[in-house]
């Protein structure tokens, strides 16, 4: 792994880590409101939230709408209080995992310890509380945002912004081009190691809110089928993934971007 | 670097960063139809244990609720007589245990009006309501003797029966010797298994219990 770079002002707006599991649903549900009283103490704002999917088939390469039933499902979401009662920190469960959410605040951009520390302090009463006996891998997840605001240096005075600037898949598309538009949504995963397996996945899209800003999501997972590891060997697997996030992060923007985060 | 195709060895998580999408407006450029299919006005909870009373007892759901959307964006539970906003519906465990609750101590108290009581018919096709009278049922006072604490923890009760005991429940009488007497509450589970023992008290050594006269007590079948 090369020497891990530090820059001050990265367009980081949340990281995320998660560990992975099989709980059986009905024990998840049973024993969520004791956890809810155990992490009382530390994250105190239970503010759960529903999620609503629908299932989409392809066929003949058309994806379409399936007639099984659409699932809604409440993820149990908690909140740290915040003085500003900002929502920046976050433990969220599913009944396959246990994820901390890190977001960004004006004025002080946190970093991936700060998530490290309350996986580390979490990870193995989840585990007893849930009656997890292995683990399947781990992911590292960093949110990055390019918009007026977060990168005021990529953007032109008529709000648009410069992304091939910026951000190395745009830097050199081929054939003339006066500007890139909307819609862009890429979407790949590279192989960094098969046997462990890990896996990077780049996700680039214009938000949805805004035109003119670009959401660009870099995934590190470890997940794999049939794994079995403990508390201590995902924690060491978080560490491997964010060498490797850190790693993608210099290769996927600019020198001028990098140069203009630091 | 090669091209692979498929990456059959590690499945794919979604991201985890929670997104929201206007309801709506995601489809409205790729999708064309006459009308809203139904299958999009109707959305299965996939939640089947309800807690209640602060997670101490659980509702188990023998069959998932459906939620029906309207184009105001309310949700109604079907067949449980509950409407919310569909902002709401995070908070649906409790309006579902809050809507039993109500119907169950109203039943009880003989105080149902016509629609709640078709409301508790409908109901309780979805609800196993033994295991919950099982869960909510109190711990009852029996006495029994010990009679083996080795690999098995084996008491033999007041009316006669013998029971072997699952160690969640035989802890509790840690202090009780093989032969020794003892009182205890006891909570039973389904088919009248001993799933917790409480407050328990010495009695001192086994008579021969069948020499007393239990009569009076209640078997516990």
């Amino acid at each position: 792994m090369s020497e891990k770079k530090i820059y001050k002002n990265p367009p980081i707006v949340e990281r995320i880590v998660g560990v992975y599991a099989d709980i059986k649903p009905e024990l998840f549900e049973a024993k969520m409101p004791d956890w809810a009283v155990k992490i009382q103490h530390v994250y105190p704002l239970a503010r759960p939230i529903a999620e609503w999917s629908l299932n989409i088939q392809e066929v003949n390469g058309i994806p379409m709408l399936s007639n099984v039933m659409p699932k809604a499902e409440i993820i149990q979401l908690f909140w740290k209080p915040h003085p500003k009662k900002l929502a920046v920190q976050a433990m969220r469960l599913r009944p396959d995992r246990l994820v901390f959410h890190l977001h960004r605040e004006e004025g002080k951009l946190h970093d991936f310890e700060e998530l490290y520390v309350e996986m580390e302090a979490w990870i193995g009463k989840w585990m007893e509380h849930f009656e997890v006996p292995s683990l399947k891998g781990v992911t590292v997840e960093y949110v990055n945002r390019l918009n007026g605001t977060i990168t005021p240096q990529f953007m032109l005075p008529d709000g648009r912004l410069k992304i091939s600037e910026a951000f190395i898949l745009f830097s050199n598309v081929p054939g003339k081009y006066t500007g890139i538009t909307t819609p862009y949504d890429c979407k790949m995963r590279l192989i960094v190691d098969e046997k462990r397996p890990c896996h990077f996945d780049l996700r680039v899209r214009a938000e949805d809110q805004a035109s003119t800003g670009v959401r660009i999501q870099f995934v590190v997972n470890t997940l794999g089928q049939g794994k079995a590891i403990g508390a201590a060997e995902s924690l060491a697997e978080i560490r491997f993934c964010h060498e490797v996030m850190t790693e993608q992060f210099d290769c996927f923007f600019t020198e001028k971007a990098k140069n203009s985060f630091d | 670097m090669q091209f692979l195709t498929e990456a059959p060895r590690a499945h794919p998580p979604e991201f985890n960063e929670p997104r929201c999408v206007e309801v709506g407006h995601g489809f409205a450029f790729e999708a064309k139809a006459t009308e809203a299919p139904k299958h999009l006005r109707e959305f299965q909870l996939i939640q089947t244990m309800i807690p209640v009373e602060g997670g101490q007892h659980c509702l188990r759901l023998l069959k998932p609720l459906t939620l029906k959307v309207s184009q105001q964006l309310r949700c109604e539970v079907q067949d449980w007589g509950i409407e919310m906003d569909y902002l709401e519906v995070p908070h649906l465990p409790r309006e579902i245990a809050r809507r039993f609750l109500f119907l169950l101590g109203a039943a009880e108290n003989e105080q149902l009006t016509e629609k709640d009581q078709a409301d508790l018919v409908r109901i309780s096709e979805y609800v196993d309501f033994r295991q919950f009278s099982v869960d909510r049922s109190p711990p009852r006072y029996q006495e029994g003797v010990m009679r083996s604490n080795k690999e098995q923890v084996i008491v033999e009760w007041h009316d006669g029966t013998r029971e072997s005991l699952p160690w969640e429940a035989a802890r509790a009488l840690e202090e009780v010797n093989v032969g020794e007497r003892f009182a205890a509450h006891v909570k039973l589970g389904k088919d009248d298994k001993t799933i917790a023992i409480e407050r328990v008290s010495l009695l001192g050594p086994a008579a021969d219990l069948s020499g007393e006269d239990w009569s009076a007590w209640p078997t516990k079948s």
